[in-house]
């Protein structure tokens, strides 16, 4: 097998093909669209956010209110972000976000989804048991009302995880480096 | 499209499984067609 494509990439390469030598694509975006989503959109973006919010009552006000309006107030919006909703965890109150029918994903301020939001086992498990998925990410909430959010292509949803203890004074750029993808999504929490 | 569309509340699928943060790609094809 050694020096041969397996069917997976050699199907995609003969898509590529195809669709480049019809005019459909252009290598070039498609290798713009790679570099962006690698390496400059990504959770940093929803990160950002959530310091903004953790720093800053009135935005985060705003940010519950219109989450699409405030995020864009930091620049972020676009595709799959046209109608986002902001869910804040809350001493009583714990949010995850899921897609159950595929994998809709708030992409400006998280980036690409990881493998596991798209698997079978966490889209069916997650509303079904949602603390045994928690548990999977070493996460236990007692005591806590679960709420789960099951995302569409049209609405999709950030959680904004409490703010840990020991943070005061830290600057927006000191909280965004603690804040995980996977805390907003609501799999993890934030500790600092 | 070979299964069930809508798996919320379906059983049988195993746990969950977490990866690191900085894995963006297991494979070249992934970066292809990610979408």
């Amino acid at each position: 097998m050694s020096g041969e494509l397996r069917p997976v990439d050699a199907r995609v390469r003969a898509l590529e093909s195809i669709l480049v030598e019809k005019g459909y694509v252009d290598p070039a975006a498609l290798d713009e669209i790679i570099e962006t989503y690698q390496h400059r959109v990504g959770p940093r973006n929803g990160a950002r956010v959530v310091a903004r919010a953790w720093t800053d009552p009135d935005f985060a006000a705003r940010l519950a209110e219109d989450a699409t309006a405030a995020v864009a107030e930091l620049g972020y919006g676009g595709r799959g972000g046209e109608h986002l909703t902001a869910v804040f965890n809350a001493p009583g109150e714990h949010h995850l976000v899921v897609c159950t029918l595929c994998s809709c994903y708030p992409w400006p301020v998280l980036g690409l989804p990881p493998v596991w939001y798209k698997s079978p086992a966490y889209r069916s498990r997650a509303v079904l048991d949602p603390r045994g998925v928690l548990a999977d990410f070493g996460t236990s909430r007692r005591r806590r009302r679960h709420r789960v959010h099951d995302s569409t292509s049209e609405l999709r949803y950030l959680v904004v995880p409490q703010r840990p203890a020991g943070t005061d004074g830290w600057s927006v750029d000191e909280l965004a480096a603690i804040v995980s993808r996977d805390a907003m999504i609501g799999t993890r929490l934030v500790s600092a | 499209m070979n299964g069930a569309h809508d798996l919320g509340g379906a059983m049988g699928f195993g746990p969950v499984e977490p990866e690191p943060e900085d894995v963006r790609f297991h494979a070249g094809w992934e970066r292809w067609c990610w979408r």
